[in-house]
């Protein structure tokens, strides 16, 4: 919708002060869109394709400097055919910059990736970020966001639930990390929920504990202070701290939904 | 738009189920066609036996051989055996001319008021109607003339020939014009329809709309893609008739091109239309067949329209391809004028207007 491609039905959407439906022209030279699962020409070579996608726009980027970004230079008389599903992705990247945006909008860009051609890909936007344009990814992945993003919206039926830096969005979270360790038959489960900083305690197969706590540095001391008096050994003792995919969790809840 | 133009005519090109269909397949046509000799397909042949051999009976025999379309069969002697040929069609026609032919007017018969010859058989196939209305004419005028000379009537009314040396079109200058129009309507349909709902399935158009390039260019640069790649189709089917085939052309080359042009804008809209009102490129591959196949059969490619039933016949005027291939085929064959052929064009003018707006009502650049 903030691309001009589908009409709201109500209420205005803004790029750089720019209305996208009322300077919907200005808007597009002002964004580089890369769309999930689309396709270029099929008969044209990819320095053709940058080329005449350039042609549309105020201003162009030269097609070399383009496939240097996702290093690409050496498939430039390739047709897209030819390319792997990752050099496809990669190209997709770059065919949004041919403008030169100050915004790019990235539409799950690593998909459907292998490890190492994900983590090629957090490069290139990384590297896009640096040269000062702004980057708005869509992403499944937690880590992905969690990674390469300022700032994190989570979206839930069609509004923003949650809109802060990763960090921040953690920090929300009633219980920011998790603890876990092994203890044995005589560890008692009812006083340990009773530490300070302790929300929720869980066990799972060979006496090993889970708890859910507020803030972890705190806590820690009052559960040594709780294993010292009951001489209970922390077998395994284990911080996590909270990431994004508790976070989404937590606001858009856990039910499986269709 | 230039740029999307020219890179259109390049994926034109390197299309290659786009050339097959738009540059090989009608020059194929032209090749079949003028490959066979059709003029072959006429004749008749025909077993003469001239049991008379008189100087009247020898002259029928030597008329006969004067028409062009008859050919003598020598290979059977008898009657019997030449029967046997008709029968499994070898033969058309067989001509008999008894013992007494000729001779009777020499004799008269006293018990009737004129003499009376004695009869030529003529056993036929009853299939080959129109060949044997020729050989029973040529019979039928040596019976006259001989029937005057035996009752010495003179002659009352008489005529003169005078030949007039016309144009000499064989059916490939007939089939040329016409396979022009098949390959710029087949082309232009099939090609715009596939072409845009392929674009729309890949997602394409979507694509392209994120893009500030204005519908009207993109379209703009399709059209006129699409007529570039067509003016090189009338060029090679032309070249290929002329060289290969001697195909003459009577008429302005000028005119030939922009009637062609004329008519593929028509086609053009009519591919916009069935991509606009097709789901996918399937559906508009086989809505484009129904499209262009009746009008590949009856619009006159292969044959007059006049050949076909009145009430199709009247139909089959209206539709865009047949005024098309008529002008065309005025041009081509009797190098006729603008002034000769003007109400063709401004049916296709009409058609212009009408499948612009069938196409404004079902084509959208979205999905």
């Amino acid at each position: 919708m903030i691309e001009g491609l589908q009409e709201p039905t109500s209420g205005t959407t803004h790029i750089n002060g720019l209305d996208t439906h009322r300077e919907l022209e200005k808007v597009k030279n002002l964004i580089g869109i890369q769309l999930q699962s689309s396709a270029y020409y099929e008969y044209l070579r990819l320095g053709e394709i940058l080329d005449l996608f350039g042609s549309f726009y105020a201003k162009a980027v030269d097609p070399d400097k383009l496939l240097d970004i996702v290093k690409l230079r050496d498939k430039k008389k390739s047709l897209i055919k030819e390319l792997s599903g990752g050099q496809q992705q990669r190209f997709s990247i770059c065919a949004a910059l041919v403008n030169d945006p100050e915004v790019v909008f990235l539409d799950e860009p690593t998909t459907g990736l292998d490890p190492q051609a994900r983590h090629a890909m957090w490069e290139f936007i990384e590297k896009i970020n640096e040269e000062g344009k702004t980057v708005i990814l869509t992403t499944h992945y937690m880590e992905e966001a969690e990674y390469l993003c300022s700032r994190v919206g989570i979206m839930d039926q069609g509004k923003i639930i949650a809109l802060d830096t990763p960090k921040n969005l953690i920090r929300k979270l009633q219980s920011s990390s998790r603890i876990t360790f092994q203890g044995d038959k005589q560890t008692d489960r009812n006083s340990l929920a009773k530490v300070d900083g302790v929300l929720e305690v869980g066990v799972t197969g060979d006496y090993i504990f889970h708890l859910k706590v507020t803030k972890s540095h705190e806590t820690i001391s009052h559960l040594h202070a709780w294993a010292n008096a009951r001489h209970v050994t922390l077998y395994d003792l284990e911080i996590i701290s909270a990431n994004l995919e508790d976070v989404f969790l937590e606001f858009t809840g856990k039910k499986l939904r269709d | 738009m230039w740029k999307l133009f020219l890179a259109n005519i390049k994926m034109t090109f390197r299309d290659k189920q786009a050339i097959f269909w738009s540059l090989v397949f009608p020059l194929m046509f032209i090749v079949i066609f003028g490959l066979f000799d059709f003029s072959k397909m006429g004749n008749a042949k025909y077993a003469i036996f001239d049991e008379a051999q008189t100087e009247v009976s020898r002259q029928v025999d030597e008329e006969l051989q004067n028409i062009e379309i008859f050919k003598r069969q020598d290979t059977s002697t008898s009657i019997d055996e030449a029967k046997g040929q008709l029968r499994n069609g070898r033969i058309d026609i067989i001509i008999v001319i008894p013992k007494d032919f000729g001779q009777t007017d020499l004799v008269p018969n006293p018990d009737a008021t004129a003499p009376t010859l004695n009869q030529i058989d003529i056993i036929y196939n009853a299939n080959g109607s129109t060949i044997n209305q020729i050989a029973l004419s040529v019979v039928d005028k040596f019976i006259d003339q001989m029937n005057i000379q035996a009752a010495h009537t003179p002659m009352l009314f008489s005529y003169t020939t005078e030949s007039i040396q016309t144009k000499d079109i064989k059916y490939i200058d007939m089939i040329m014009p016409g396979i022009l129009g098949m390959a710029i309507m087949t082309s232009a349909v099939i090609g715009i329809s596939t072409g845009i709902s392929r674009y729309r399935e890949q997602k394409l158009l979507k694509r392209l709309a994120a893009t500030p390039i204005k519908v009207r260019n993109f379209l703009m640069a399709e059209v006129l893609s699409y007529l570039v790649v067509n003016v090189i189709q009338i060029s090679l089917i032309i070249a290929l008739a002329r060289i290969a085939f001697h195909v003459q052309v009577y008429g302005n080359y000028f005119l030939i091109y922009a009637i062609s042009i004329f008519g593929s804008i028509i086609f053009l809209n009519l591919g916009f239309a069935v991509a606009g009102y097709s789901k996918n490129t399937k559906t508009a591959e086989a809505l484009s067949q129904v499209v262009t196949m009746p009008m590949m059969f009856f619009s006159g490619v292969f044959f007059s329209t006049e050949a076909l039933p009145k009430i199709i016949g009247t139909v089959v005027e209206y539709l865009p391809l047949t005024p098309m291939i008529e002008a065309l085929r005025s041009i081509s064959n009797n190098g006729e004028g603008i002034t000769a052929i003007w109400t063709q064009p401004i049916y296709m003018a009409g058609w212009i207007i009408l499948s612009f707006l069938i196409a404004w009502k079902l084509f959208k650049f979205k999905d």
